[in-house]
């Protein structure tokens, strides 16, 4: 939503509409702000990549307070990962329909995806609430909740963004109609959702799975 | 189910339908649900901690590729896209892996290949077994 | 300055016009005066402190100044003026080498510079209310937990460190996306300039580094805003996690304020040698391996923590392979001069410089990668010197000579070279005797960052003569300033090509229009602008004349004041950390106020039209 490609105008205007069938070729073939969302991808590797090395690191180092295997909840955790990848599915598909120039579908599945990721903080709201309220586990009652709270929480934050991103592009069909199939910019948005998705993939194994490793 | 060439106004080939998608979404299912299983069984079944360690990395690497490959459209689309992708992913779990090496300097051996190290391996009810916390190590050896 | 041809209905001078501009060119120039400025407070954090040990027992300042000056010093050099001052040369010249119209990204470009501008004020802001953080330029763990510093102190570094991180992430997924995305037709990735080289190396560094001390710097202030214990031993923290954070983020950070130095000098040598690039491929190879290897190495950082003799081994190791690429490219550069019709002009005194003074220090950077050699120089003034001669002698140097060199492009004058060269062997000369010396204190044993010392203990005499160099500095920091404003006012007029340059922002008028390009070239050779004005024989081609353009095909970005707006929201995000003292109502409505100015200046910069 904050990228704008001097050559393929920013989302949201009809000018970006303009411009994106005859944008400036680039050298590799790419679009800038695909491009820049996939270098984005690169970094938050590397953003995870610490979050979750430094959980690994800490998570059996708690002094006091509960463990994670007192607290995890893994059936639910799978029911909430299983939430997030469908709206993964929704988003591909949106994005399918958005390319296909049908409006009310990808405004369907596009409104999925937002539900989608609204159900999956849901998830995650319940989840927090459980641990601090039911097992008196608090941000700071040891390392290993520090770390939990610190990786889970960074991605929860990044699925409020994908959501107040999803709302942007659903209100703005919304109000633009059928002038407004801007396909990168939903192809950009999807790309930040498949990868807050796989890098749930990688939490929901690394965290929670190997609770006992 | 409309299966027309989603690749319209790109310069892209045409990639993916819906029919594929869903298979694809299936497909995650059952190996969220697969995983979620084996953890469930993982004393009745008799899994060792190393196996299970590589089984589910594996089978979420699996689904990892699907998403990245076919949903991200990673397959194809230019290659250097897929370069930055494996590119920040490599370098950082290296770097993690070293890191994780460097500070478990006990618990982990990394040349006899022991840096998973399992806790727990005995067949006993999930909060019978406690995860100790290692206050030790805390204090790292000064020179 | 600038003689723009289209109007976009908007004004072109005055301070509206800085404010809300998305032109590469103007932002460039921000960074450059910002960096410089800040300059000037970090030197003076250096003066003070070289006052300080002039003498044994000397009082001028308190240890506690001290340590504030050492941190403040360390930190501004690196974030608030090696590193923006890069970002001058990439914002300004990039697109301007490789042929493109701006940016990828013209109003995200804005955004990363007014971020750095905030985070640099938040960072220097300290000094206002008395509460400069005073835990070195690295803020070791456990020295900036609460308990060991109450005051707000570190919270400036944390926050100012956090803020400027994001600015130069942003800025580099846009450099990156520009010259992987933007290049002129035929502008291989093989025929880039090698200044674009480097600059594309640090953005990949940036990328990859910059997400690791984010999060460390999260670790750390949720540590002290919400009591975790991330780095509270006591609490089955780690201590040790806060240096290998930072120093995985740390070492790359090294290359991060290298790498554009070192394109800089590679481009001033083969212009004023008059010869190609020794080696491009290679120099272009060994830019890429150090910047991979910069990931291998941080643990050498750390080689007295008792790692064990594996990390130990294996670190010492990787770094010692990267003296591979960096000897190579001493190399080229010397071949690059090597029966050359070399000009030396003020810019070439300052590359030259550069090489020798890097191998200097690279020479003393290879003896720290033995882990028993580097036990017994570690904290001492060895050190010191060693890190100044690679950031002072090198890079510091080397952007020094390219603003020499670049100056005429973007200012359309000459500097004054008579005041130049002075200025440069003050520069030389001096920077010689501040650091040299060290080399001395440090194998006498000399610690760092202590703020005085006995009499008897054998340093005075080297002290004093370190002080005497530092205000030599000084003098030729104050010439420079002298020679930059007499140049801008009085400058000989420089012309489109004063240096008879090999790469394209020659091609262009001093200073370069609004839009750069009228038509953007096509690329056939690497050095492409000295291809289309010499034959192979060196014979003087007559150049093709300009083709034809249509002004009104030219697509201007329009002016945004929606990047500072978010900028400000961010700058107010990290503040609200602040302000626990005044009340938990206040501190949380800050921070959410801010979030709130991000969002609605998110979508309002959305739905701006470009």
């Amino acid at each position: 939503m904050m990228l704008d490609s001097h050559h393929a105008g920013s989302p949201g205007t009809a000018h970006a509409e303009a411009h994106e069938a005859h944008a400036h070729p680039t050298n590799t073939g790419v679009d800038n702000r695909k491009f820049a969302m996939w270098t984005l991808i690169a970094s938050e590797c590397f953003l995870f990549g610490t979050l979750i090395g430094n959980y690994l690191i800490h998570k059996d180092r708690g002094i006091s307070g509960p463990k994670p295997h007192e607290v995890y909840q893994i059936d639910i955790t799978t029911l909430s990962t299983f939430d997030l990848l469908m709206s993964s599915v929704a988003m591909v598909l949106a994005l399918y329909y958005c390319n296909a120039r049908r409006l009310r579908l990808f405004q369907f599945w596009t409104a999925v995806v937002a539900v989608g990721g609204i159900i999956f903080l849901g998830f995650q709201y319940y989840e927090f609430s459980t641990f601090v309220v039911h097992d008196n586990l608090g941000l700071s009652t040891n390392i290993f909740a520090s770390s939990f709270y610190l990786l889970t929480g960074c991605h929860g934050a990044h699925v409020t963004v994908g959501v107040i991103w999803m709302l942007a592009i659903l209100i703005t069909s919304l109000i633009k109609g059928e002038k407004w199939f801007n396909s990168t910019m939903v192809e950009v948005a999807g790309l930040y959702w498949h990868f807050v998705d796989v890098v749930w993939i990688i939490i929901f194994t690394v965290v929670y799975l190997f609770v006992y490793v | 189910m409309n299966t027309q060439d989603a690749a319209h106004g790109h310069g892209e080939k045409a990639h993916g339908s819906v029919t594929l998608y869903m298979v694809f979404a299936f497909v995650l299912c059952a190996i969220t649900f697969l995983e979620w299983w084996i953890f469930k069984h993982r004393n009745s079944i008799g899994i060792t901690n190393h196996t299970m360690v590589f089984t589910l990395l594996s089978l979420s690497l699996v689904k990892f590729a699907m998403v990245c490959g076919w949903y991200m459209h990673l397959r194809y689309d230019h290659k250097s896209l897929m370069k930055l992708l494996f590119g920040g992913m490599l370098l950082a779990s290296g770097t993690f892996l070293a890191l994780g090496i460097i500070v478990h300097p006990k618990e982990c051996d990394a040349l006899k290949g022991e840096c998973f190290k399992i806790r727990d391996p005995a067949p006993a009810a999930d909060t019978t077994v406690p995860a100790e916390a290692k206050p030790g190590e805390a204090a790292p050896t000064a020179p | 300055m600038s003689a723009s041809t289209h109007s976009a209905g908007y004004s072109k001078t005055g301070i509206w016009s800085w404010i809300t501009t998305v032109d590469h060119k103007r932002i460039g120039i921000l960074y450059a005066i910002s960096a410089l400025l800040f300059m000037v407070i970090a030197g003076i954090d250096a003066l003070l402190m070289r006052t300080q040990l002039a003498m044994p027992n000397n009082d001028i300042i308190s240890a506690e100044t001290y340590n504030g000056l050492v941190t403040m010093h360390g930190t501004s050099m690196i974030f608030l003026f090696i590193m923006p001052l890069s970002a001058a040369f990439f914002n300004y010249f990039t697109p301007l080498l490789i042929g493109a119209p701006d940016v990828a990204f013209p109003r995200l470009n804005a955004l990363s510079f007014w971020i750095f501008l905030f985070g640099g004020l938040l960072l220097n802001s300290s000094y206002l209310i008395g509460q400069v953080p005073a835990v070195g330029w690295f803020a070791y763990a456990n020295l900036t937990l609460k308990q060991y510093n109450p005051t707000h102190s570190v919270d400036f570094w944390v926050w100012g460190i956090q803020i400027l991180g994001l600015a130069s992430l942003i800025a580099a997924i846009n450099f990156f996306t520009t010259i992987l995305n933007m290049r002129a037709p035929g502008m291989t990735l093989l025929k880039m300039p090698i200044f674009v080289w480097t600059t594309l190396v640090t953005q990949v560094l940036l990328i990859l580094a910059l997400p690791v001390i984010t999060v460390a710097c999260v670790m750390l202030s949720f540590d002290r805003a919400f009591g975790t214990g991330f780095f509270d031993p006591g609490a089955g923290g780690y201590v040790l996690m806060w240096e290998h954070l930072f120093w995985v983020f740390g070492h790359p950070e090294v290359y991060i304020l290298i790498l554009p130095a070192m394109g800089i000098v590679s481009e001033i040598l083969a212009t004023m040698s008059r010869k190609p690039l020794f080696g491009y491929t290679v120099m272009v190879y060994s830019s890429c391996a150090i910047g991979f290897l910069g990931f291998a190495v941080w643990a050498h950082h750390m080689f007295t923590v008792g790692m064990g003799p594996w990390a130990n081994a294996l670190f010492s190791a990787a770094t010692m392979l990267i003296a591979v690429p960096t000897g190579v490219k001493i190399f080229n550069w010397i071949s690059t001069l090597w029966g050359g019709k070399i000009r030396f002009t003020t810019a070439a005194l300052y590359a030259i410089s550069f090489v020798a003074m890097f191998t200097f220090g690279g020479l003393s950077g290879i003896m720290h990668s033995s882990p028993p050699i580097d036990t017994q120089h570690h904290d001492s003034y060895f050190v010191v010197a060693h890190f100044h001669y690679v950031l002072y002698g090198g890079a510091v140097m080397a952007l020094f000579g390219g603003i020499y060199y670049w100056f005429p492009k973007v200012t359309g004058r000459m500097m004054n070279e008579t005041l130049g060269k002075v200025q440069f062997w003050l520069y030389m000369i001096g920077f010689n005797v501040t650091f040299f010396p060290m080399h001395f204190l440090g194998v006498q044993g000399m610690p760092r960052r202590i703020y005085t010392y006995a009499p008897d203990q054998g340093w005075n005499l080297w002290n004093l003569v370190c002080t005497g160099g530092a205000y030599l500095t000084a003098l030729g920091a104050f010439l420079f300033a002298v020679n930059f404003f007499w140049s801008l006012w009085k400058g000989k007029i420089a012309g489109n090509d004063p240096w008879d340059g090999r790469t394209l922002e020659w091609s262009l008028p001093s200073p370069p229009l609004e839009h750069n390009f009228d038509v953007i070239p096509t690329v056939t050779h690497l050095d492409e602008w000295w291809h289309r004005k010499y034959s192979e024989d060196g014979k003087r081609k007559v150049m093709a004349p300009s083709p034809k353009f249509d002004p009104s095909t030219i697509h201007l970005p329009n002016p945004s004041f929606w990047p500072i707006v978010l900028a400000f929201g961010i700058l107010m995000i990290g503040t609200g950390f602040f302000l626990p003292g005044f009340g938990n109502a206040i501190a949380i409505g800050t921070s959410v106020t801010g979030a709130l100015v991000v969002l609605g200046s998110g979508f309002a910069w959305a739905y701006e039209k470009p």
